[in-house]
């Protein structure tokens, strides 16, 4: 039965992959034929690619953002600010879809988003800024690529080793916490009742949303698979508050990002726009097809997916891969 | 159960802090409103901006074959470059003529196509709404500036609260996106 899981994952990867190798082989297309009709292809493959990760990430557990930019930056001709102005509005678009329904049903908790949001936000318009400056400089391009590959690697390892914790226990709430009221109540449908809530180590949570800010802002990645793991394990909020909330923050962290880029000519809509639409009908057809799939299955795709777009990406950088 | 719940009421209370638990707080209701009104609307209008751009209704202002030929990271070629050079020597500086030419070196190819139409970094977008490609920027903005709407609409609720510091990182997240979004903070050109 595992082996039988096991090779359906592969056959589910090497047919997504090579759907989105697609525009790998059309950018190497040298033809005068094939070079006018190429622009309409782009926007096409892009939807249709944006589509796939959008269903992909959905019963991946994984945000479109941490696809998107390893994969597009690795599989298209784009040029690398241009993939990841895309990459962050399209996590943005996906967390602003996400957001009201989150909020209203108290899952997502904005007294907790509020303080993290605003370290979070800081930290990614430095690495923005540090993402532009060094792609500008003599194999800054490369080196980015390079560190591109390095952190999707560092992405793949935190998938498979973090633990979860469904409800952490936090003995008190820190000092900070309490002067910032940050504490809830949710109610807990598995287990049909209300769980009370705190949470603490809440200083060296929000120097860490620094640090996953800039990560955010430097390579144009949602940085839900680093914002639950801090809310759920070091600050101690339930999980799922932790990934309601991430889902949320999305909005607010890469909005600083995403305007760093845009105001540095990085946007462009024939890449956007096609982007953003793909990822959310995915999004919507993914959640609809959730209760269906055995999400293991789909995390195994995802992992292996972003395993090959990591060593595309350090391929590129080393000029081994065009 | 009762006295739990009687319990959570009056910290609460006593906090200052609306009730929670399966409802939200009143500015996180204000918030997600605004949001999901808000999101419909930069949907809708990224969708009809794309579909006027693409259908050539509204004629865009740079050809798009020139966008796709200019938007990878390799260079064009090395004419313009060798332009800007050529300007900066007549200053008669070699530091001057270094400097031009780094400068040039660092401008990816959509840079340099952005620039012989005559569209510059930061706001220059706006002015050019008549066009099919950069009408879809303001729905672009828009989608980017909805945050920062939302965290204005809650502030006076904070402040009606009488919870000041919230109201006050409230109040220093929409000035850092202001800055961000109007590239004094972000640095744009």
């Amino acid at each position: 039965m595992r082996q039988r899981k096991f090779i359906y994952s592969v056959i589910i990867s090497l047919v997504l992959l090579s759907l989105m190798s697609v525009p790998a082989l059309a950018a190497n297309s040298t033809t005068a034929a094939a070079s006018q009709t190429q622009w309409w292809i782009w926007p096409v493959l892009l939807f249709v690619s944006t589509f796939l990760m959008g269903i992909v990430a959905v019963l991946g557990g994984v945000g479109g953002g941490v696809l998107f930019t390893p994969i597009v930056g690795s599989f298209f001709p784009f040029g690398s600010n241009f993939v990841k102005a895309a990459g962050l509005l399209v996590a943005l678009s996906g967390s602003v879809a996400a957001g009201p329904a989150l909020l209203k049903k108290g899952l997502a908790d904005l007294r907790l988003a509020m303080p993290v949001a605003l370290t979070a936000s800081i930290g990614s318009i430095l690495g923005a800024q540090i993402g532009i400056y060094v792609s500008q400089l003599p194999g800054g391009k490369e080196f980015m690529n390079i560190a591109l590959g390095v952190v999707v690697f560092g992405i793949v390892i935190v998938m498979l080793m973090a633990k979860k914790s469904d409800f952490p226990e936090v003995e008190k709430a820190d000092k900070l916490s309490s002067i910032l009221r940050i504490t809830g109540i949710y109610h807990e449908a598995a287990a049909n009742k209300e769980i009370d809530w705190q949470i603490h180590r809440t200083a060296l949570g929000l120097l860490s949303f620094i640090f996953i800010g800039m990560l955010a802002g430097m390579f144009g990645l949602g940085a839900g698979w680093a914002n639950v793991p801090v809310l759920n394990l070091v600050m101690g909020a339930p999980l799922k508050i932790s990934v309601a909330t991430s889902k949320f923050l999305l909005s607010i962290t890469d909005t600083s990002a995403a305007w760093v880029y845009f105001n540095n000519g990085a946007a462009i809509p024939l890449i956007i726009v096609p982007s953003i639409i793909g990822i959310m009908l995915g999004s919507f057809i993914g959640v609809r097809l959730l209760p269906k799939t055995k999400p293991n299955v789909i995390k195994v795709v995802v992992i292996f997916i972003l395993c090959v777009s990591a060593t595309s990406s350090i391929l590129k950088g080393l000029h081994i891969m065009k | 159960m009762a006295g739990e719940t009687t319990t959570s009421k009056l910290k609460n209370k006593a906090q200052g802090v609306a009730k929670k638990g399966q409802e939200a707080s009143e500015e996180q209701l204000i918030y997600s409103n605004l949001l999901n009104i808000c999101m419909k609307i930069g949907l809708v209008a990224i969708v009809l901006s794309f579909f006027l751009y693409m259908s050539g209704i509204m004629a865009p202002k740079l050809d798009i074959n020139d966008v796709v030929k200019n938007w990878s990271d390799a260079p064009k070629t090395a004419a313009k470059a060798d332009a800007g050079g050529t300007k900066a020597s007549s200053a008669g500086s070699a530091g001057a003529e270094k400097k031009a030419s780094a400068k040039e070196e660092k401008k990816t190819p959509y840079d340099k196509l952005l620039e012989e139409n005559g569209i510059h970094h930061g706001w220059g977008w706006v002015k050019l709404y008549s066009y099919g490609d950069f009408l879809n920027m303001f729905p672009i903005a828009f989608l980017a500036s909805i945050t920062i709407l939302c965290y204005i609409a809650i502030i006076p609720t904070f402040l009606k609260k009488k919870d000041t510091i919230y109201a006050t990182l409230a109040i220093i997240e929409v000035v850092i996106l202001l800055g961000a979004a109007s590239g004094l903070i972000a640095g744009g050109h």
